[in-house]
C-alpha cells in the first residue's frame, strides 16, 4: 500500500485546496472510503471521492458561497466529508454542527456564528427546517445539493473553472463547538495552517490499513482523524449509525477504532470470547485508541492477551489535531505519553501548558475567554500534569474544576472522587463546596428492589468509606459533608458529568 | 403473538444483547437500574432490529428510560 507521509510535509502544503490536490494525486487509483447500506459495503475510490469535493466546490462558487460561512449537520456520512472538504476547498469557513441539535439551538448557534448556508441531511431536515433562521440562509440539502450531486460526470481539473483567489492558511478555515462542562459551549476557531498542522501530522507507525470512524464528525476527534488516516494512505471505514457499530467491525474489517472509554467497555465485553484480534467474531482489529476520558486500564491486559495495540489519545479541541499518543503497557497503564514531536509543553502551577501549528485562533466571539487560555500561542488545557523521570506525563486532575480554599489550598475534586470510587457500593460521586467545606454527592450503587434497611446499610458503609478516606488526608481535603442522591448526575454528550462553578470560598 | 408474549421476547433480547445478570422487568430502567452507556443502548437497538426485521431510528431512544419505554417502541413499529 502506497503511503503519503514523506512526499507531504505540512510546512509546504500552501492551504486546504493545495492539500485536498494533494492527496487526491497521492492517493490516485486506490480506495479510500468504505461504508455499508444495509448489509452491503460499498467502496469509493479516490476519483469518485476527490471528485464529487471539486464538484461540490465549483458548484459552492457558482452559487456565491466562496469565503462565506457554511454550517454542516448530519450523519457521520460520505456526503459529510465530502460537504466539509468542498467548503474548505472553495475557501469558505466549515461550521460543524452537532447532529443532535433541537431546533432551538440550531437558530442560537446560526446567529451566534453568523452562518450564511447550512447543508443538512435527511437525518436533520427536520431540525433544520423547524428553526428559526434567517430568511437569507440557504439551506442545501447535502445529498442533493443543486449540479453537484446530480450529475454523474467528474469535473477534472481541466473542467475547472479556477478560483480568484487562494484560501489564505491564516484565515478562519473552521469552527467547531467544545462540550463544556461548566459553561455554554464555546465555539473554537480553526486556521487553514491549524487544519492542515493536524492532519499532516504523525507517521503510520502501527501500518493501519483502515480507520473506523465512530465519532461524531463535529468534533474534531471526529473529522480531524479522518482526513490524518488518509494523510497516513489508509482507508477510512464510515459508521454512520451508532447501534451498527459491531455490523461495521465484521462487514468492513476495520484494522483501527478510535473511540471513547464508554464504547471501549461495550466493544471489550464482546471481545472477552472473541478471540484473538476478534476473529471469532469475524473481525481484524488489530489497534483500538481510546481518548476524550480517562483510559480504563482495567481492560488493559484483557486487550493486550487478543493481541491488540492500545492506544492513549490526549488532546483538547483547542488544541487542535496534534494531540498526545500513547502506546498504553501494563508497565505504565495510567500515562498519556510523551509530547509528539510536533508539539511543545509545559508545566506550570501543576498545569499543562501547550503549544504547536495546530492550536486554535481563540473562541468565536470570545476573547475574554480567548485570553483566559490562549497567551503567545500556548493553549492553558485546564488539565493538571505531572512528569516522572523519564518525561512521561500524568494527568492528575482539572484546574477548571479546582476547588480553591479561602486558606489557599487548592483541592481537585476528581482527585478525591477517584479515590472513593474504590468503593464499590458508590455508583457516582462529584465533590463539590460549600461554605469552605469540601462536601460530596453520591449516587450509591443501590441494588434492584432494596429494601429501605438493605439502603440504610449501604449508605453507612459508604459513610465508613468516607471516614477512612478522611482518616487518610488533611483536614482541608477532607469531606465535610455527604449528600446522598437518588439521581444520576446530569452529564454532557460526551458523558462527562457537568459540575457547577466550584470555586470556593463561602459561596 | 400476544402483546405480553411479545414483550417477553423483546426482555430476551435485551437481556441477551446487554449480557445483564438482572432479572428484567418493564419497569426497570436502562441507565439507572442496568447501567447502561448511551451506546450500549444504540447497540441494543440492532439486536431488537435482527431479532424482529424492522428498523428502529436512532431518535426513538430520546423517550425511552425503562424496558417498558423499549417495548412499546418495538411494538408500535411492529404494528404500523
Amino acid at each position: 500500500m502506497r503511503r503519503v507521509r514523506r512526499l507531504i510535509e505540512a510546512k509546504n502544503v500552501k492551504n486546504m485546496r493545495h492539500l485536498l490536490d494533494l492527496l487526491e494525486k497521492e492517493l490516485a487509483g486506490r480506495n479510500v472510503i468504505r461504508y455499508m447500506t444495509g448489509t452491503k459495503v460499498i467502496n469509493i475510490s479516490t476519483e469518485q471521492f476527490f471528485g464529487q469535493i471539486r464538484q461540490c466546490s465549483c458548484w459552492l462558487k457558482a452559487q456565491g458561497l466562496v469565503g462565506k460561512r457554511i454550517g454542516i449537520i448530519g450523519k457521520n456520512c460520505c456526503e459529510w466529508l465530502v460537504s466539509f472538504c468542498a467548503v474548505l476547498r472553495a475557501g469558505s469557513v466549515a461550521v460543524l454542527l452537532d447532529r443532535e441539535l433541537n431546533s432551538e439551538m440550531i437558530g442560537e448557534l446560526t446567529e451566534r456564528v453568523e452562518l450564511d448556508a447550512i447543508f443538512y441531511d435527511r437525518s436533520t431536515e427536520e431540525a433544520v427546517s423547524q428553526a428559526m433562521l434567517p430568511e437569507t440562509i440557504r439551506k442545501i440539502s447535502i445529498e442533493n445539493n443543486g449540479s453537484a450531486f446530480e450529475s454523474k460526470s467528474q469535473v477534472t481539473e481541466n473542467d475547472e473553472i479556477p478560483f480568484e483567489s487562494e484560501p489564505k492558511p491564516e484565515e478562519l478555515a473552521c469552527i467547531f463547538f467544545t462540550s463544556g462542562t461548566t459553561d455554554k459551549s464555546k465555539a473554537v476557531m480553526m486556521s487553514g495552517r491549524g487544519l492542515i498542522a493536524g492532519i499532516c501530522s504523525g507517521i503510520n507507525k502501527w501500518k493501519f490499513e483502515a480507520l473506523l470512524a465512530v465519532l461524531p464528525f463535529h468534533h474534531l476527534a471526529g473529522f480531524s482523524p479522518v482526513l490524518n488516516a488518509l494523510y497516513l494512505g489508509a482507508e477510512v471505514c464510515l459508521a454512520d449509525e451508532l447501534k451498527y457499530f459491531f455490523r461495521y467491525l465484521e462487514c468492513m474489517k476495520p484494522d483501527y477504532v478510535l473511540l471513547v472509554p464508554s464504547m471501549l467497555r461495550m466493544l471489550a465485553r464482546k471481545l472477552q470470547n472473541g478471540g484473538e484480534n476478534g476473529r471469532r467474531l469475524g473481525w481484524n482489529l488489530r489497534i483500538i485508541h481510546c481518548g476524550g476520558a480517562p483510559f480504563c486500564s482495567e481492560l488493559l491486559q484483557m486487550l493486550l492477551e487478543r493481541k491488540i495495540t492500545v492506544l492513549q489519545g490526549f488532546g483538547a479541541s483547542e488544541a487542535g489535531g496534534i494531540g498526545f499518543l500513547c502506546e498504553m503497557t501494563l508497565e505504565r497503564p495510567d500515562t498519556i505519553g510523551k509530547p509528539p514531536a510536533e508539539m511543545e509543553v509545559r508545566i506550570e502551577d501543576g498545569e499543562l501548558l501547550l503549544r504547536s501549528e495546530a492550536v486554535m485562533m481563540g473562541y468565536y466571539g470570545d476573547e475574554e475567554a480567548t485570553k483566559e487560555v490562549l497567551k503567545d500561542g500556548w493553549y492553558a488545557t485546564g488539565d493538571l500534569c505531572r512528569a516522572d523521570d523519564e518525561g512521561y506525563l500524568y494527568l492528575t486532575g482539572r484546574r477548571k474544576n479546582l476547588i480553591i480554599l479561602s486558606n489557599g489550598e487548592n483541592v481537585s475534586p476528581e482527585a478525591i472522587e477517584a479515590k472513593l470510587h474504590a468503593c464499590k457500593e458508590i455508583s457516582e460521586i462529584l465533590v463539590g463546596v460549600e461554605q469552605n467545606l469540601i462536601t460530596a454527592t453520591i449516587f450509591p450503587c443501590f441494588p434492584q428492589d432494596s429494601s429501605e434497611k438493605e439502603k440504610c446499610e449501604i449508605r453507612d458503609r459508604i459513610g465508613k468509606a468516607v471516614a477512612q478516606y478522611n482518616g487518610q488526608v488533611p483536614i482541608y481535603k477532607q469531606i465535610q459533608k455527604v449528600h446522598f442522591t437518588e439521581q444520576t448526575f446530569a452529564k454532557t454528550t460526551a458523558g462527562k458529568m457537568i459540575r457547577r462553578s466550584v470555586t470556593g470560598g463561602d459561596s | 403473538m400476544t402483546v405480553q408474549e411479545l414483550n417477553k421476547e423483546i426482555i430476551n433480547v435485551v437481556l441477551n444483547s446487554t449480557e445483564t445478570e438482572l432479572e428484567l422487568t418493564e419497569e426497570t430502567s436502562l441507565y439507572e437500574d442496568m447501567g447502561l452507556s448511551s451506546v450500549e443502548a444504540f447497540v441494543m437497538l440492532n439486536d431488537l432490529e435482527d431479532a424482529f426485521g424492522i428498523e428502529i431510528p436512532a431518535a426513538a431512544l430520546r423517550s425511552v428510560r425503562t424496558v417498558g419505554d423499549l417495548c412499546r417502541v418495538v411494538c408500535s413499529i411492529l404494528t404500523k
